[in-house]
């Protein structure tokens, strides 16, 4: 099997067992100001990585949820085996199974999965991104008084009179509706198909972004640092949009 | 439901079911449309299939029931002579809809002198169908659904919709946002009352508040999240109404919490 096959069966299988056990999450523990991981975050995070390891013994692998595995070539995968886990604790159905692949610190190739509607999203540089195999694109929505949005900020962020909530105000008076669902993968997602126009996020992390925000530009979207700066993946904050309304989201959280 | 003889009240809960199943179904249909559309043409579209959804069930309440009152979102209330009145959203998360964005549903109560005993809302998407009776519990595909045990709001996920007017009016629910945001879990917002009312019911939230609501948005939603054991009552914790304008509805248990903030008695 080659990367791409690896991928999307790493990321199927975790889904469906992310799926079977939907209701029933485990023990939840306590990551601190990092939130919570249950007991499927991690029995995720060993099948997808017997999956890899099992196709690839000598490739590296970062994942959310265990220190990084160095390999010896490089090439690398970024893994958030759960990626909403506060949803998935409560059965709120929306997470997501997130899995990119890196040759030399450039990701070669994503995929997200939800696996409650059986959706995956797809991308490989300069071949488009794809939604259960159909191409996608993001909105021709140019105005941001016709946009939904979506923002998530970590609970630490929220404080009285926070910048969080300056920017929220701020933004949900300018766009047609905001929502805060909780997977940041499945956000860049549903901005790359044409669900929302925008989303923002004060605490990102490489395994958040590595399938997203390639399965994003692909699908002709823009992500930006939250200054408009150059994204990378070592970027702790994201701004992704259809590109037409990325200048007043910025202007919004300024 | 002892007001209605037997035999009525088991059509009235099978016609609910399954105009909200087919109503679900047009709505499914239609998203796929929605694709080839530009944006104007999607407003279009949106407008005439919140229209198609409610024809059609107020079709088969008119057919089955003519004597029956109908208050629905996009008509004018026909009143009758009547102590039933059939409460219907024909599409409950318009925007989402309208976007494509799959959080939206199908709402129908059915109300005896003044009092919701009946209620269905269907999400087409998940194939998701919520049903409660006054009395006989709420039920998720079925089975039997309780609202949650959290009982502190530091481990609560909790949901709120913001008015359709808060560009313009001081009383938006962004203050109120931003205190529970420091307070709970977290916080979802994800566009259609009645579902939020239902993920209260089933335990997926554990405590759901919001404002500026009509009887359509709440009156399937409500009786479901108390048939479950949910609590409902207005932001202070007084009686609430389906003609009423704000919506506390909790497991019970973080209720007392939830209304000390929205009064702003906890900081």
């Amino acid at each position: 099997m080659g990367v791409e096959e690896v991928a999307i069966r790493a990321a199927k299988r975790a889904g469906a067992l992310l799926r079977d056990r939907f209701g029933s999450p485990g023990k939840v523990s306590s990551k601190g100001d990092e939130g919570i991981v249950t007991e499927l975050d991690l029995a995720a995070d060993r099948l997808i990585k017997e999956e890899i390891w099992g196709a690839f013994p000598k490739h590296g692998i970062l994942s959310e949820e265990s220190p990084e595995a160095k390999g010896q070539e490089p090439r690398r995968w970024i893994i958030d085996p759960l990626d909403g886990t506060t949803n998935y604790s409560h059965s709120f159905p929306h997470f997501s199974v997130s899995i990119g692949y890196e040759e030399n610190g450039v990701v070669t190739f994503g995929v997200v999965y939800d696996p409650m509607r059986d959706e995956l999203f797809t991308a490989k540089p300069g071949r488009g991104a794809h939604l259960n195999g159909g191409r996608i694109k993001v909105s021709s929505t140019a105005d941001i008084q016709n946009s939904i949005l979506a923002f998530d900020f970590p609970r630490v962020m929220a404080s009285p009179g926070a910048d969080v909530f300056k920017s929220f105000a701020a933004l949900t008076k300018r766009a047609r509706a905001l929502r805060t669902i909780g997977s940041a993968a499945l956000e860049l997602c549903y901005v790359a198909c044409g669900r929302i126009e925008g989303y923002w996020n004060y605490r990102f992390h490489s395994w958040d972004a590595a399938a997203g925000s390639l399965i994003l530009k692909e699908a002709g979207g823009r992500i930006t640092d939250l200054k408009g700066g150059p994204f990378t993946l070592e970027s702790t904050q994201c701004v992704a949009s259809n590109g037409l309304i990325h200048d007043a989201i910025l202007k919004g959280i300024a | 439901m002892n007001g209605a003889k037997g035999d009525m009240r088991t059509d009235i809960k099978r016609l609910a079911i399954e105009s909200a199943r087919k109503a679900g179904g047009i709505l499914k249909e239609n998203l796929g449309r929605r694709k080839s559309v530009e944006f104007k043409g999607a407003i279009d579209l949106v407008t005439e299939v919140d229209r198609l959804s409610e024809d059609f069930i107020v079709g088969e309440i008119e057919r089955a029931f003519p004597g029956h009152g109908i208050l629905a979102e996009e008509s004018a209330e026909k009143v009758k002579a009547s102590p039933y009145k059939w409460i219907i959203d024909p599409l409950d998360g318009t925007t989402n809809f309208s976007h494509g964005f799959p959080f939206f549903c199908v709402s129908i109560a059915f109300e005896e002198h003044g009092k919701v005993v009946l209620g269905v809302v269907y999400d087409p998407m998940m194939d998701e169908l919520f049903t409660a009776e006054e009395g006989h519990g709420a039920f998720l595909n079925g089975e039997r659904i309780r609202v949650s045990g959290t009982d502190s709001l530091d481990t609560s996920l909790l949901a709120t919709g913001f008015p359709y007017d808060l560009r313009s009016s001081k009383e938006n629910n962004i203050d109120h946002f931003a205190r529970f945001s420091i307070k709970a879990q977290a916080i979802r917002r994800a566009g259609s009352a009645a579902l939020d009312l239902c993920y209260t019911a089933s335990g997926r939230f554990d405590g759901y508040w919001e404002m500026k609501l009509r009887p359509w948005d709440v009156a399937a939603g409500a009786l479901i999240a108390a048939e479950a054991g949910g609590k409902l009552t207005d932001f202070k914790g007084g009686p609430f109404s389906i003609y009423g304008r704000e919506c506390l509805a909790s497991n019970g248990l973080v209720h007392d919490q939830m209304v000390r903030i929205l009064t702003k008695e906890e900081q």
